[in-house]
């Protein structure tokens, strides 16, 4: 009882880790702390060769995964912003219900359980040769679609991330050859860049409403209906109405922005900070806008 | 030897905690961490109510370990798609909220 008590202990700390830990690296170590607990009981429960597993496939294996993509992706934690307010204490009566519920059933029907002995000779021991024989009797068909399963899962997940990859550099390397071109053949004077420079002293002063606003003036010259920015990758509904609230609603203006016009248009964009080199939207937005004009 | 209410009872807490985590997290990577807490939870049942059966007849003793193998495979295919999935959003969208991506819905 006293062990079952501390590993239980351990597991629960561990799981309440996982959700409440910021870092998402700190909350999977939590739960690599949980799964190796699981595995502990596991072997008091009888069930020595799946407390190997879950060791080596769960805590091993799969923890890894996560924690690599948590590097790779450079995710940080969660910031304050909450959208559905109203999700946390809703989480936490569900939460709450859900144990009580299932815990309330488990005390209310008691059962007698055998004693060590029978069960131990029932189980025996829950080795590797036990369960096998259960696997490719009983289980036989599971066994075969859990294989099946696998191999589909892992051609999915090696074709979900390389199909990106092949794609990307090609992109950008068009847009890098096409850059140029587009910086010839544009011929009407709407480049923003090209605006005289007592203007750029101007914008120093007040910058974000100038500029939108010479940004406007130039859109509304050319009477050209705004484009879909959102064709850009990166961009999402939210990020366009922030563009075109700086004055920016077609593929050419961002296509012609200056350093220090992508600078403070960047300081413009609160959270979304940086995605504008992130992302490559200028060479995005070239590459777009020779599209448009070859149409 | 402890009795199976209480390995029931951890078990519930467990999930509960899984579910309370996929409920209020927003970041992709913790709902997925949940999820695989939820999934644990499922399984120390299993392995629980495996040594309860093993007195009815030792025939069906063990099924409750081999289905526990079997989801274990199971999960680790979930993981290797999800996390797939994971990094063609954040590659897509720079983000892993969950709250933002609802491109989806209708």
């Amino acid at each position: 009882m006293f062990a079952f008590s501390l590993l239980a202990l351990i597991m629960v700390i561990g799981a309440l880790g996982v959700i409440s830990l910021r870092q998402p690296v700190h909350a999977a170590l939590s739960l690599v702390a949980t799964l190796l607990t699981l595995a502990v009981t596991y072997v008091t429960l009888e069930a020595h060769f799946l407390a190997a597993i879950q060791v080596i496939v769960y805590a091993g294996a799969i923890m890894v995964l996560f924690l690599f993509v948590i590097m790779l992706l450079n995710v940080q934690g969660e910031t304050s912003q909450d959208k559905l307010a109203w999700i946390k204490p809703a989480g936490f009566i569900v939460g709450l219900f859900a144990a009580a519920g299932i815990a309330s059933v488990a005390v209310q029907n008691p059962s007698t359980l055998p004693d060590a002995a029978t069960i131990q000779a029932a189980l025996q021991g829950g080795g590797a040769a036990q369960i096998g024989e259960a696997l490719f009797s009983e289980f036989v068909l599971a066994f075969q679609l859990v294989g099946v399963l696998l191999l589909t899962g892992t051609i999915g997940a090696v074709s979900l991330v390389q199909r990106k990859a092949q794609t990307t550099p090609t992109l950008q390397t068009q847009a890098a050859t096409s850059a140029p071109a587009v910086a010839v053949t544009t011929p009407q004077p709407v480049a923003v860049a090209a605006t005289p420079a007592p203007q750029d002293t101007a914008r120093a002063e007040t910058p974000d409403q100038t500029t939108a606003k010479s940004r406007a003036e130039q859109a509304d010259k050319t009477q050209e209906k705004p484009d879909d920015l959102k064709r850009i990758k990166g961009i999402g509904p939210k990020l366009e109405g922030l563009l075109h609230r700086n004055g920016i609603t077609r593929f050419e203006q961002l296509a012609n922005l200056t350093e220090t016009e992508i600078q403070e248009l960047d300081a413009q964009l609160e959270e979304f900070k940086g995605r504008i080199e992130r992302e490559n939207w200028i060479s995005q937005a070239k590459e777009l806008e020779l599209e448009k004009r070859q149409a | 030897m402890v009795a199976t209410e209480y390995y029931v009872a951890l078990s519930a807490v467990i999930f509960a905690i899984g579910v309370l985590g996929v409920l209020t997290r927003r970041s992709a990577i913790m709902v997925f961490l949940s999820v695989e807490l939820m999934l644990n939870a499922a399984n120390l049942l299993l392995v629980a109510f495996a040594r309860q059966w093993s007195s009815a007849g030792s025939a069906t003793a063990l099924s409750g370990q081999a289905a526990v193998f079997i989801i274990l495979a199971i999960a680790a295919a979930e993981v290797a798609v999800g996390l797939g999935i994971l990094v063609a959003i954040f590659r897509y969208r720079n983000s892993t909220n969950v709250d933002n991506l609802s491109e989806v819905r209708l």
